[in-house]
């Protein structure tokens, strides 16, 4: 059963240069326990989708279209004061460069005490315990001692922890991770994904993890969605998408990842560059960058291919 | 605390400059010091006789030494108007010019700092653009002109604010008791508050006239610290995180705010320790600026020359507060030292 | 920049900001006033008379006139040019001095550095009207020793700048270059270095001739400088406190307000010259 659903989802930014169309027709859900990666270039509408769940977006958003619901509840139609105290309680968002997204000048375990504070309903005298318990679940040792630490005495790695003891202290059923491991080196890098992971599944989270590394995706989700240019154009099993990519856009990321034994040059770049989202768009929005763009391809609505019940494709000519 | 030591054997170097630059205003720059502490009416003889008696005829390092050596026991010269020593005569008054001062921050800060926080959070809106103007146009008058229009405006027009005479109305109300010097809080320890709301409605004018100008530079470093901070990445994950807006506005975005806003109390403290002598000037305020003003006027140097020399001190010592303060506020700056 | 894409800024700069446009123009009209001023005067800023003290405005005293007949419009022309040129003098000799210590220990470092900057700390360790009214007492009583006063407590400032941007400048490829090319220091600095530090200076410097504006204003206020009958919109303030109480509020508001105009005009040109030569330092 979905937990987290996204349907339709259209969501478009009022600026001073124009109306960015950001989001289309994005339909996304995962299930108790899975972690779902989405994946696409920078400014694909990754992190958009991610604050459109959990209501951050920028007043300039305007949501056109779609529905989001978690464990049945409307996203969407709820008040911002009831989507308040969802945030931190039942749904959780953690950062990348967690070192400048934790306050520089208050120590950690207060922080985490200002979130139990609010959502976990515990007496004054509790919430430092639990706050140095929060820290002990994701591992950082000696957790009493570093609870009094700030944040710029505390290395990238130890500061993601940081973050998660502070997404999870109050177990939330949706964990939204936006590229949390980017700008950590590679060894920390694994650990937090081995932390996530298993946080996610004892907890049977909802885990979407947000990336523009597939191979990281690869290696820690159980399905995963392709995203370009506010468009979900791919969504399959992660072994399936690995292996039989059908968008053509999924084929040519995955043949731009560089395995060890590539050679520089012969890196293959994808054509072309994302379309300006304040323009007229067609209805692919790969259709400029494509091999198998046909006539008909810019024609009516693009219409979703499933290629099996897991494997969806939003191409007339998947494969 | 070992910061503490350190930041206050840090103002060595600046009182000895203090000293220092006095010492050279007064004795090694043009003009004949011995005749400017002999004052106006000297004659040829009289000076003469000064030199003599205050070691200007001296060698120069033996001067200094023999200056700092009397700054040491106290002893900042006599003054020719009022014949008491200059120490006397500045410790007297400078209570009166302390309580200005600290009325006319108070009144500053107490609308600076909502005025730069409610302008961050609704940008643009009616109370951003009052801000803005605010800011801009009263940067732009002098302060003694300020004085003079509120006085103008206040008193005589509306006939709300009461004579500028001073600190109190003497024929109406006396003094209160000594215990401070200053008459609001020495009013309120004898418990009279007859004359405690006296004084208060003489504060009223000049420390608004003298806090308006300090007003544009904290206001604006609020409203930039606030804005920056309210668009931080830690901010966001307060959100996310489902932070009451309260919370988020003073733990979390106004905290960081607090460290620019103590980095522009130094000029601020420089303008309101000069500025006082203007203020004093136009409300008949019985301080140390007028002391000094009627000083310049009648060349009684020695008293000019300590008027200096403690407002320097005055300022290094607030300097020293505000650093404290800082580091209180940030660890950040206790851990670089 | 090149002039042609510094004519074009600078008219976008303008279109986009009535309010500094305006500024310019009004600082402009002071500037004629300063320079002009005894001969667009209507009357002469310095004759007395006795039958017509402390006239209201009037028709024939746009200004009014104040306590010695005096026609206080004519003394607010005339007096531009002792105000603007105090403050332009006292910041163009700032300037230049602040530039070339701020220059040699920002180039040299090392001892050059420690002692200006000791020297700048100093300066900066007193409330500057308070060092400002010492030098004066101390210089003796008149308006160069004003602009002198004013000179070293802007000092600071200037010099300050000039280092951190000397400094950022040193290493940098083309000053690395000129060095290669076998050119001496004071070279270096002259033809490199200092022409590329003088836009965000200027920028520094109308910002600042608001403050030594005020400042001058403030000393001849309290009596030091300037002496009566010059005309002078400090002084003229201070002659005509007194009559405030009863109700003549010409012969005060009037320079006051040539004052706010002025500080205020060189503000939003201090403003404009900053968004037109460097927008990100725009807060």
């Amino acid at each position: 059963m979905a937990q987290l659903e996204i349907d339709n989802l259209s969501v478009e930014f009022r600026t001073r240069h124009g109306v960015v169309r950001a989001l289309e027709g994005v339909t996304l859900s995962v299930a108790r326990g899975e972690i779902l990666g989405v994946v696409g270039e920078s400014g694909s509408g990754k992190s958009v989708t991610a604050y459109t769940v959990m209501a951050l977006n920028d007043e300039a958003a305007e949501i056109k279209s779609g529905r989001i619901t978690m464990g049945g509840i409307d996203l969407l139609a709820a008040r911002p004061d009831a989507m308040r105290e969802l945030r931190g309680r039942e749904m959780a968002m953690i950062f990348q460069s967690p070192r400048t997204a934790l306050h520089p000048i208050r120590k950690v375990g207060k922080q985490i005490e200002d979130v139990l504070r609010e959502h976990a309903g515990l007496p004054s005298r509790d919430l430092k315990r639990a706050a140095i318990a929060a820290l002990a679940r994701v591992r950082i040792p000696d957790p009493e001692r570093r609870a009094e630490a700030y944040p710029f005495e505390l290395s990238g790695g130890m500061c993601q922890r940081v973050m998660i003891a502070m997404a999870l202290a109050c177990s939330p059923s949706v964990l939204i991770a936006d590229e949390p491991t980017t700008g950590l080196d590679v060894t920390t890098q694994a650990v937090i994904m081995d932390l996530i992971r298993d946080m996610s599944r004892s907890a049977r989270m909802s885990t979407l993890l947000i990336t523009h590394d597939l191979g990281l995706a690869g290696e820690y989700c159980d399905r995963i969605a392709v995203m370009h240019a506010g468009h979900v154009v791919e969504i399959a099993p992660t072994e399936t998408l690995l292996d039989h990519p059908a968008h053509p856009y999924t084929r040519q990321l995955l043949a731009a990842t560089p395995v060890p034994e590539s050679r520089i040059e012969s890196l293959n770049a994808i054509p072309g560059q994302l379309p300006d989202l304040r323009s007229e768009l067609p209805p692919c929005r790969f259709s400029g960058r494509c091999e198998r763009r046909q006539p008909i391809c810019d024609e009516g609505e693009l219409p979703w291919t499933e290629l099996s019940p897991t494997h969806r494709v939003r191409c007339r000519f998947p494969r | 605390m070992s910061f503490v030591w350190k930041r206050l054997l840090g103002t060595v170097p600046s009182l000895m400059g203090v000293i220092v630059l006095t010492f050279f205003i007064s004795h090694a720059l043009p003009g004949d010091p011995a005749a400017f502490f002999a004052g106006p009416a000297a004659n040829a003889a009289s000076i003469t006789n000064i030199r003599t008696t205050l070691g200007l005829d001296r060698p120069l390092p033996e001067q200094f030494l023999h200056y700092v050596n009397e700054l040491v026991h106290g002893n900042l010269g006599h003054s020719l108007t009022t014949g008491q020593p200059v120490l006397t005569d500045l410790v007297e008054r400078l209570p009166a010019s302390l309580e200005l001062s600290a009325f006319a921050l108070l009144f500053a800060v107490g609308l600076a700092l909502p005025l730069g926080v409610w302008a961050a959070t609704r940008v643009n809106g009616p109370v951003d653009h009052a801000c803005r103007a605010l800011v801009t146009v009263s940067a732009a008058f002098p302060t003694f002109f300020v004085g003079l229009l509120l006085v103008y405006i206040f008193y005589f027009l509306l006939g709300w604010a009461p004579q500028p005479l001073g600190r109190l109305n003497e024929i109406a109300f006396s003094p209160p008791p000594h215990v401070t010097g200053a008459y609001t809080v020495d009013a309120l320890i004898a418990g009279d508050w007859v004359v405690f709301r006296a004084t208060l409605s003489q504060l009223v004018l000049p420390a608004i006239s003298l806090g308006l100008f300090a007003l544009a530079p904290i206001a604006r470093i609020t409203r930039a610290a606030m804005l920056e901070a309210l668009s931080s990445d830690f901010v966001r994950t307060a959100r996310a995180s489902g932070l009451p807006v309260g919370k988020i506005l003073i733990t979390y975005a106004f905290r960081n705010v607090l460290l620019p806003i103590s980095s522009v109390l130094g000029m601020v403290f420089s303008f309101l320790l000069g500025s006082n002598v203007l203020i004093e000037q136009v409300f008949g305020w019985q301080g140390v600026g007028a002391y000094a003003v009627s000083a310049v006027i009648a060349s009684d140097y020695a008293a000019v020359q300590g008027f200096v020399l403690m407002m320097a001190m005055l300022y290094v010592l607030l300097n020293l507060a505000v650093d404290i303060f800082a580091a209180f506020i940030d660890p950040r700056v206790r851990f670089e030292g | 920049m090149s002039l042609v894409a510094l004519a074009r800024n600078t008219g976008y700069a303008f279109g986009e900001n009535r309010l500094t446009l305006a500024a310019v123009i009004i600082l402009a009209l002071l500037a004629l006033c300063a320079i002009f001023g005894p001969s667009v005067a209507p009357f002469d800023p310095l004759t007395t008379s006795a039958t017509t003290k402390l006239a209201p405005p009037s028709a024939l005293h746009l200004f009014g006139t104040d306590a010695l007949g005096r026609d206080i419009l004519s003394r607010v022309i005339v007096a531009a040019r002792l105000d603007l040129g105090m403050a332009i003098s006292a910041v163009a000799l700032s300037f230049v001095v602040g530039l070339a210590l701020g220059s040699l220990a920002g180039y040299f470092g090392g001892w050059t550095d420690r002692i200006v900057g000791r020297a700048m700390d100093t300066i900066m360790a007193f409330p500057l009207f308070v060092l400002a009214m010492g030098i004066v007492v101390a210089l003796g009583n008149s308006v160069a020793n004003i602009i002198i006063a004013t000179m070293i407590i802007n000092l600071p400032f200037y010099c300050r700048f000039a280092r951190a941007e000397v400094n950022v400048r040193r290493d940098l490829g083309y000053v690395e270059a000129a060095r290669m090319g076998g050119n001496g220091p004071v070279r270096v600095l002259l033809n490199h270095i200092i022409p590329n530090i003088l836009p965000p200076m200027m920028v520094q410097a109308s910002l600042n001739m608001g403050w030594a504006i005020l400042n001058a204003a403030g000393l001849s206020f309290i009596g030091l400088g300037v002496r009566p009958p010059t005309p002078e919109w400090g002084i003229m303030v201070s002659e005509g406190a007194s009559f405030i109480i009863s109700g003549e509020w010409w012969a005060f508001m009037f320079p006051g307000a040539a004052l706010v105009l002025a500080v205020f005009c060189f503000n939003m040109l201090g403003d404009g010259l900053r968004d037109l030569l460097d927008p990100r330092r725009r807060v």
